[in-house]
This record gives C-alpha cells, structure tokens and sequence, in this order.
C-alpha cells in the first residue's frame, strides 16, 4: 500500500535572489535524487549520509546546472520525514522546472503548507517557529490567489473550467442511473461518446500546456531581419559568457536551433535566421525571405532587427535639413518589417534598433540628438510592438531587450504563478491520466469503476477551477434528472 | 410509576424504536415515549424497505446488531435486488414490505424487551441543568428523570399537513401533532428550522386497471436484509406484485391548469422539501419536455387493499389530485382512498451536533432520525442506532461509537450532516459515499460486526456465524490461487462466452478478475460447494474491483491521518487572526472534532488547515 506522497516545491522565496531551494519529503524521496542528480561523491556513498551537500549536476529535464544536495534522514529535518533539499542557482524557470522534473520520477508537487503540516503532523513545530510559518502560509496563499486570479481571466482557464462541466455532467448522469436505476438505467451506453470527447480535450491540454514546455525545454527565439543588420553579432552578445550559462543542445529536435542561452531562469532557444537572405539572385532572396519567415513562425518569440546605422545614415542626412523624423527616409525597410510581422502575435516580438554606436558617432559629430528622435520615431511607428534601440558591440540595450523576452517567459511578474502553474499542469496532467483509464474502462468495468476515475479526474481539474465540492454531484443529479418517488 | 431511568427516548418510530432497543439491550433502564403506540415503526410513507444505499445501510444497521433488518425480512412481500446485473457495489436489496406487520413486529420486539417502559404520552419540555439533560416533562404533567434523552421525534414537531387550500395541524397520517417541545429545544439554544415533506395517495386494488400496467415480480436467489437469515428464495410468483405505469399528456395539461392551487406554487408552504423527492406538480413543472413520467403501483400490506401511488406525491387540493391520478393509465376509475399531502415540521440544524450524535452544548442529549434533517427510514433508524449506542457509552464514560467514511454508509450520513450540514431532508445516496467500492451490503459484516461485538449488541449467535464466514473468506480466497491447466473444462468455459480457447493455464483468481467470468463460472472449474454463497460473493466482489479498491486504499491513508488528528472542542476559532474570516466562523460553528472533519468542511481551503496546525502546536 501507498504511504504518504512524496512532495516537492521550490523553498526559496519567489522573486529573485543568488540560490533557490527545491526541496522533497516523504518516505522514498532519496531513491528519487538519483534519477535527477549526478554526483561523482554521491555514486560513491551507497546510501546518501545525512547533512553532507553533495555536488554534482542536476537534470532538470532538458536544462541542467551544477548545484548541491543536501540530504536529511527523518526525522531531523524541517517535516520530520525524509527530506531532500536541491541547492541551485537563483533561477525560478531552473527551480520550477525541477518540480517538474520530480513530479516526473514521482513526486507530487507540494500543496500551499503542505511541508508544515507534515512538519506538525510529525510534531516538529515549536512555539517560535510557529508565527513565523503562519505568515509564509498566508503570504503564500495569498499570492496563490493571485495566480489563481490571473489564471482565471486567461483562456486556459476558462477551458479547464469548462472541461470540468463537462465532466460534472457525465459523472451525473451515471451517478443517476446508478442511484435510480428504476428510472435511468441504461442510460450509461450514451456517455461513452462524451468521456472520450472529454479525453481527448484533457490530451490537448496536456500537449498545450506551452508555459510548462517552454520551462522544460526553453523558449524559441527566432532572429529575424534584413542582411547585414546586426543579427549575428546579436546573437553572440546574447551568449556573453559573463552573464549566461550556455549549454549544449546536442538532441534538441530543432534542427535549425543553434545557440541557447539561459537568462534570469528561462532557457532561450536562439534562431538566427542570418544568411537565409543571403545571395544576389531576387528568386533566392525570395526564398530565403520565405524560409526565414516559416523559422520565425515556429519559434514562441521573434526579434526583428533593424539596422541603425543604414536606416541612421539616411535619417542623419536628412537631419541636416531639420528633417529627421521624414518616415520617407527609412520608409522601405519599415514596411518590409511590418509586412512581415502583420501575421505574428504582437507580443510575441520585439522590434530592435541595432547599432546606436554608430548612430552615436555619427550625431556626435554632427552634435545632433538625432538618435534619440530616431528611435522615439521608428518606436511610434512601430508602437504596437515592443520596441528597443540597442548597440550589439557595446551592448547597450541588450539587457533591457533580454528581460523583456525572459519576462514574457516567467508568467508575468515572475512571483509564484510559476510553481502554481506546475501544480496546474500537474493536474490537468492527472486528469488527462484518469480520463485515459476511464476510457479503457468503459464498457469493460462496471460504472461505478469508471466512476473512480471519473471523479478522481473531477478532483484534479477542482485543483484549479476551485470546484472540489462533492455536493457540486449531487445538486447536478437533481437539477438534470427528474428522479424520486 | 418508575420515574427514573437511564435513558429516555422520545419517540417510536424507526430511529426512536432503534435507539431504545439499543440503549435497553445494553442493560440501561429506558423510557420510550411515544405519542400513539400504534405508530410505532409505523412506515407513513412508502411501503419498502432498502433500495439503493439504503439497503446498504440496513445491512449495517444488522451488522452492528439493531433490528430493522431482522425485522424486515420478517414482513417483506417482494424482495428485489436493484441493479442486480451491476457490480456488488452498487446492487442494493429493495423490499416491499407488510406496513401493519412490520409496525406490530416491531411494537412486539419492542414489549419482549427488558429494561423498556413503553408509555404513551407527549414530551413537551426537555429538561435540563447547568448544560446538562436531566429528562423531560410530558403533556400529562409527569416529570421524567434519566442521564440522557434521546430526541427522535420525527416529522411530528408542530407539523402541519397541506392539502391545497387546506390545512391541518397534525403529524402524518392522522397522528397528532406534537406541540411545546420545539420551543422548550429553541429555549435551550437549539437552532430550529422547517422541512417539508409528501406523501402520495393511496388507491382502491378494485378500482386500478392491471392489464394496462406492467407487471413488476420479485426475484429469488438474493441475500436477505439480515446477516442472520439464509438468501431469499421465494418463488417470484409467490411474491406480492408491484406493476407499472405511466402518466399521460393528459396529466400533463392537468397540472399546468391548477398549478396556481398548489401550496408549493403559490407560497402557502415555506419549508424545503427534498429534490430527490419531488411532487407530481414538481416533476411537470421542472421537467416540462419530459414526454411521460413513471409511477409505480405498490401493495401497503398483504392484506389490506390499499395500493401506494409511488411517483404521485402532491399537495394539490382533492379535486385536482382525483383528476391528475385518473389521467394515468390504467388509473381511469382510481378511487382515491387517502389523498396525498405534503407535511410541514421543525427539525434542527445537524451542523450543532457532535459526530456522536449528541447536541454540542448540551451534555447527554442525542437526536437522530429526521429531528436531524434526514429522510426516510433506513436513515432515521441507523441514526437511532447510533444514538442510543452513544447516549450509553456516555453514561458509562467510554468514548462514542464513531464510524468512519471508509468504514459505513452510516459513517458517510452521519458526517455529511455534522460537518455540512444539509439544506434539505437528507437522503442517502450510493455517490455521496467516496468509497463506495468498499461499502457493500456483502461484506457490512466484515465492516462491522466487531464494532457491534465490542458495543455488546451482536448476539453469540450472530458472531460466531460472522467467525465462521470470516474464515469462509479467507479459504475461498486461497483456494481461488489454486492454477487450472488447459483442460476440457476451461475450454468450454471460454467458448461459451464466445472467447478464444484458452491455451494456457489461469490461476481462479485470474479468471474470476475478468468481467466475463462470475463465481458460477469459476465453479464449473473447482468444487466450493461447502461455502455459503455469503462467503462467496464477498470473495468474488473483493476480487473484481481488485484493481479499483487500490487505487482508493490510497486515499482513505491520507484520509485517515487526517481524521485521527484530534481537536479539543475548546478551541476559539475567532481569535485565530490567520485564518480566514469565512473559515473562522465555520470552524466555529462546527467545532470539527479531527483536523480531517476540519478539511471536509466546505469553506475551509487548505491553507487554513495549515494555518491551524500551526496554532495547534503553539497550544500544545
């Protein structure tokens, strides 16, 4: 028989800071290290000895960093049962998708106080650590609920909610013909229809739960524009040692990926679609206009770039009239540009002004701020978008461009919803699971054996619609079914 | 006259008569009091007993060792099993049973009793001390002494019966209405509230077309409400006849013409009735597209011609009532003999009752049965049950009987109604158990039987007969490891279910996991002949939801770490600044007595639970 799960969050507070913690408890979890952390000194202690950190590497399923892990036999530790503590660079994406990483293997990602409680219910809160708990508990729990808020304006959500009506209705509908089969038995054969309809929804969540993808397996960045404008040189600012991890992608299905950067926590796939317009001819340039543009289209993000310095030299002149801002000046490669963007969503990108430095020089020698009004210009023109002036060679701007594509990464403002969403995927996860077996069941086992997974499915989606209330059934029996004597 | 007892049970019905026989049979001197000794166990509304969950609960009320069961069996005239080509856990015994003999069977079971004083008469005033029972005062002017009381009182307080424009004070059925006691409840902090429930008519056997109505005929070859009797085997032809039938358009346009004469319709009746229960004018009205709505045509009694109209509850006015019940078929010259009516009486809110049964503010008194906001009788009698076991343990100082979700059905009622409380008359149902896999009617006996030993209910009789299925079990499942080879028999087991000859070797067990295989099946392979089919088919039912039962197991250790976390009843929810207000206020009221009670309480998040602990432990 089962014991207690084995739970697993992110213990750092959210928001960002030089290490998280993801920790694990429950009876088992050390079995579970092994599956998501290579350790040289690890590999040579048969069992793991308590409050010694070991370093190694930790897979976080696609995404790795080098961190510690410190183990704590029960019941000397914060809950009193097996505790595992994962040490890693202050990365939210890194830590959350470590959760994942270990719900994968086996654990289940911790509810809001679930440590506590284990920690009271094995008696190792004291008086002083009590008020302390209360606030993280409530200061959590509030922050949940502004994920959850968030959540529920979004289209997911609302999908979720409805798969759960759905899945209200199915179950009512046995449920009746279970309780009343004088009146409806035999109405069971007609909901087979429905439960694999239900499935099938659940299956397609599941697949396009893209937040919970792209923590795993890191956002695609395509870097776009015309030759020569600076992309190249972008990309390797991008991969500026100093400030990213850089890793090998070796197995990655995208073959047309070539670079991968993480920052402040997200993994970014970088694109560089330099050299698909290369060539004199105008029917290759078409095509490489083409092949660039279906890169773009498969990538989560696309940062069009636009060369400064082309489009500088042209407005510079101008401005020697007190013209700067004629939009005829630059008007082709503006035009090309939204051309090519009208088909994407515009926050998926980010329209960049490369090379200020020469700007810069240029308007220095002419003692003009003429690369200002340029770039508040090209930015009314391209307002829809986000957009960005920055030089790749001295790397103004680039920090700015690279938290705004992180951000959109982060779920939002980058606070809790990372882990809520976890728990949320988790469970639509577990219900797309218990739909699975509710479909190979039906016809085979007897209702009320669909019913368990039914209802276990019901619950997970409750998870985060809220609606957990088995009364929610009943009310629904009656209000769909005429029954009673 | 004997004034003093140990305990006092106001009422006779199915949870008083319950109660009394529990409290006396423990040894305890008990007075019941009862309004008219002819409405003891009298069934004022339909007349079966079971049906889906409810018979579960019978056949737990058996195993603990009350008496609905035993008595049942004695008075039934039809026995069926509901969704009998379904699994063991939702199939569920249904009984027609004799009215008058189940009453008199009852009242007699009641007289043979030692220790029980039967007096008719009304308790009108509890009485009570520093929070404490002290007894009751009745209408006739006696002061009765005991240790606790047991309130029981049905639907008789300050009920009121309606039939369309018309309106009496009285209980069901004629019965007086009892007067006072629901003030003397209010006056001792009791939160008292209204219910409403129905009755449909009754009808003349000569005056009822059969030949238009469907035939509905018993089964035999089914278990028996009680543990202690063999299978029932009557022949179906022997048994009493129940038959179908339909309303018509015709009932339809009826209804929507004098809808504005119901009571329900036009504000004449404030309480809340059931939904599982709706009038006929309920039903028309909810469900208008709803071409034709079932009725049922079932005997009172053996011998009585009284015919119950089940399906046709009402509390339309006479007139209408005659025409609605002519426009069904077979039904043209129905003559009404009792007309349906609905009832109107005070009960109390169950979320101020402790998980024993027993009022949280009043030490030593206990309700059970509809006081409580339940419907029907297997409900009311498993309370009564409970409440009579736990106003003894109480006087003797042990702890109360409690049974858990994953443990009985009765666990499952007894919970919903002290933690959520209930908006309606309550009634059970197989889905609001969440272990419903494990809460069969075959294996009640195994659930419960010890607890009914160590009460001291269960007979030697009764246990020595449970020591001997339990060892049945557990060599049935053995033997059931016993491995067939591929021989003639097992060939034709599979051909003839149209299966694939089977090439290989099973273990029983394997094959008896499969859905097309029964127990029947499996003896055609290996000889357990010396079993009893009891033993049987819980073997069989374990096995086939082997897989399912699993999976739950999981669940019920989560749910039983939680539920064996005690609360102090003295704990001040309010001044638990990190809880939320709403949480608060219904921890409060509940004064859950486990953290798992706690958590099923709707309101209540789990950042609440956690927030909690965390006060517990500053506490402890």
């Amino acid at each position: 028989m089962k014991t207690d799960k084995i739970i697993t969050a992110v213990s750092t507070a959210v928001g960002k800071g030089g290490i998280a913690i993801v920790r694990m408890s429950g009876k088992g979890c050390f079995a579970l290290v092994r599956e998501v952390f290579v350790s040289v000194r690890l590999s040579a202690d048969a069992v793991a000895v308590p409050n010694k950190m070991y370093f190694g590497r930790i897979d976080a399923g696609g995404v790795s960093d080098v961190g510690y892990a410190v183990f704590f036999g029960a019941p000397h530790s914060f809950t009193g049962e097996d505790t595992v503590e994962f040490h890693c660079h202050g990365s939210e994406a890194f830590a959350a998708a470590l959760v994942g990483r270990l719900c994968a293997v086996g654990a289940s990602p911790a509810a809001r106080g679930e440590f506590t409680k284990r920690a009271f219910l094995n008696g190792k809160l004291t008086l002083s650590d009590a008020e302390g708990v209360i606030d993280m508990i409530r200061a959590d729990s509030e922050a949940s609920l502004k994920a959850a808020y968030r959540m529920m304006s979004g289209g997911l959500s609302k999908e979720i909610y409805a798969l759960q009506t759905r899945l209200l209705a199915v179950i009512a509908g046995l449920e009746a013909a279970l309780d009343y089969p004088e009146e409806f038995g035999g109405i069971e054969a007609g909901y087979a229809g429905e439960i694999g309809a239900v499935r099938e929804r659940a299956r397609e969540l599941v697949s396009a739960s893209r937040q919970g993808g792209i923590i795993k397996k890191g956002a695609a960045v395509a870097l776009v524009g015309a030759p020569n404008t600076g992309k190249s040189s972008l990309l390797n600012r991008f991969l500026n040692k100093d400030r990213a991890i850089v890793t090998d992608i070796a197995g990655t299905t995208r073959d047309t990926l070539e670079e991968s950067v993480e920052y402040r926590g997200v993994r970014l796939n970088l694109i560089d679609t330099a050299g698909l317009r290369e060539g004199t001819s105008d029917a290759i340039e078409k095509r490489g206009i083409e092949r660039s543009f279906s890169a773009a289209k498969g990538a989560d993000f696309v940062v069009y770039v636009l060369d400064g310095a082309e489009i500088g030299n042209t407005a510079v002149g101008n401005a020697a009239t007190g013209n700067v801002g004629d939009i005829e000046a630059y008007s082709d490669e503006v035009v090309r540009a939204k051309a090519f963007l009208k088909d994407f969503e515009k926050d998926a990108v980010a329209v960049v002004l490369n090379k200020t430095d020469l700007l810069e020089k240029e308007e220095q020698a002419k003692s003009n701020k003429g690369a200002d009004r340029l770039a508040a210009k090209l930015s009314e023109e391209f307002e829809e978008y986000a957009f960005f002036a920055v030089s790749a060679v001295t790397g103004e701007g680039i920090e700015r461009l690279l938290t705004h594509i992180a951000e959109r990464f982060m779920g939002g403002g980058g606070d809790a919803e990372i882990m809520t969403n976890e728990r949320h995927i988790y469970a639509v996860k577990r219900a797309k699971e218990a739909l699975d077996s509710a479909v190979s069941g039906f016809g085979n086992e007897g209702t009320e054996c669909v019913l368990v997974d039914l209802k276990a499915a019901w619950f997970a989606l409750g998870e985060i619609t809220g609606q957990t209330a088995s009364e929610a059934i009943v009310d629904e029996i009656f209000s769909k079914f005429c029954l009673g004597k | 006259m004997q004034k003093t007892f140990d305990i006092i049970v106001v009422g006779g019905g199915h949870a008083g008569a319950e109660a009394a026989l529990a409290a006396a049979r423990l040894g305890r001197s008990v007075l019941l009091i009862t309004m008219s000794l002819d409405s003891i166990a009298f069934l004022a509304c339909n007349p079966n007993i079971g049906g889906t969950s409810k018979a579960q609960l019978v056949r737990e009320i058996d195993a603990l060792g009350g008496e609905m069961g035993v008595a049942a069996d004695k008075a039934v005239l039809q026995m069926k099993m509901l969704n009998g080509a379904k699994g063991a856990a939702v199939r569920s015994l249904r009984g027609q049973v004799d009215k008058s003999l189940y009453h008199r069977i009852m009242k007699r079971t009641l007289e043979d009793t030692p220790n029980l004083v039967i007096r008719q008469d009304e308790a009108t005033e509890l009485l009570t001390e520093n929070g404490e029972v002290k007894g009751i005062r009745t209408e006739m002017g006696y002061n009765y002494f005991s240790g606790a009381v047991v309130l029981a009182t049905g639907v008789y307080l300050n009920s009121r019966i309606v039939i369309g424009e018309y309106t009496k004070r009285s209980g069901p059925s004629g019965f007086f209405a009892a007067v006072g006691m629901s003030d003397s409840l209010r006056e001792n902090g009791i939160e008292i509230r209204r219910f409403k429930t129905g009755t449909p008519p009754r009808v003349h056997k000569r005056s009822i077309d059969f030949s238009k109505t469907e035939v509905q005929e018993g089964e035999k070859g089914i278990c028996s409400f009680s543990f202690l009797n063999d299978f029932y085997d009557a022949d179906p032809a022997a048994q009493a006849r129940c038959y179908l039938t339909y309303t018509t358009p015709e009932t339809r346009e009826i209804i929507l013409k004098n809808i504005h004469r119901s009571p329900m319709y036009n504000g004449a009746i404030e309480g809340v009735g059931p939904r599982y229960c709706p009038s006929i004018e309920d039903k028309i009205m909810r469900f208008r597209d709803k071409e034709r709505h079932q009725i049922f045509i079932e005997p009172e009694g053996a011998d009585t011609s009284e015919m119950y109209i089940q399906g046709a509850s009402s509390s339309l006015p006479t007139d209408v009532q005659t025409e609605v019940i002519r426009s069904m078929v077979g039904l043209k010259n129905a003559e009404i003999m009792r007309f349906a009516y609905a009832i109107e009486y005070d009960c109390l809110n169950p979320e101020q009752l402790t998980p024993s049964l027993g009022i949280k503010h009043i030490k030593g008194l206990y309700t059970a049965g509809q006081i409580n906001g339940t419907s029907g009788y297997e409900e009311a009698a498993c309370q009564g049950l409970v409440a009579g076991i736990n106003a003894v343990n109480y006087l003797k100082g042990n702890a109360p009987l409690v049974l858990k979700r994953n443990e009985a059905y009765i666990g499952v009622l007894i919970d919903d109604l002290v933690t959520k409380g209930t908006n309606e008359p309550y009634r059970m149902m197989t889905s609001r158990a969440e272990y419903r896999l494990v809460l069969r009617q075959d294996n009640a006996d195994t659930r419960l039987t010890e607890y009914g030993r160590a009460v001291g209910l269960v007979t030697d009789e009764r246990y020595e007969k449970y020591l001997k299925k339990q060892a049945e079990v557990k060599e049935i499942a053995e033997r059931l490891e016993t491995a067939i080879p591929p021989n003639a028999a097992l060939k034709k087991m599979f051909e003839e279910k149209g299966m694939t000859v089977a090439v290989r070797g099973y273990r029983l067990s394997e094959l008896l996991r499969r859905p097309e295989f029964g127990f029947g099946e499996i003896e055609t392979l290996f000889d357990f002949s010396e079993y009893s089919r009891a033993a049987k088919s819980e073997v069989e039912a374990e096995i086939k939801y082997g897989g399912y039962i699993d999976k739950q197991n999981s669940e019920i250790t989560t749910f039983l770490k939680a539920d064996r976390y005690g609360l102090p009843d003295d704990l001040d929810y309010t001044a638990m600044s990190g809880l939320r207000l709403e949480a608060r206020a219904k921890l409060n009221k509940i004064k859950p007595v486990s953290v798992g009670q706690a958590m099923r309480i709707s309101g209540v998040s789990p950042a609440d639970i956690g927030v909690l602990m965390i006060y517990l432990s500053k506490k402890g």
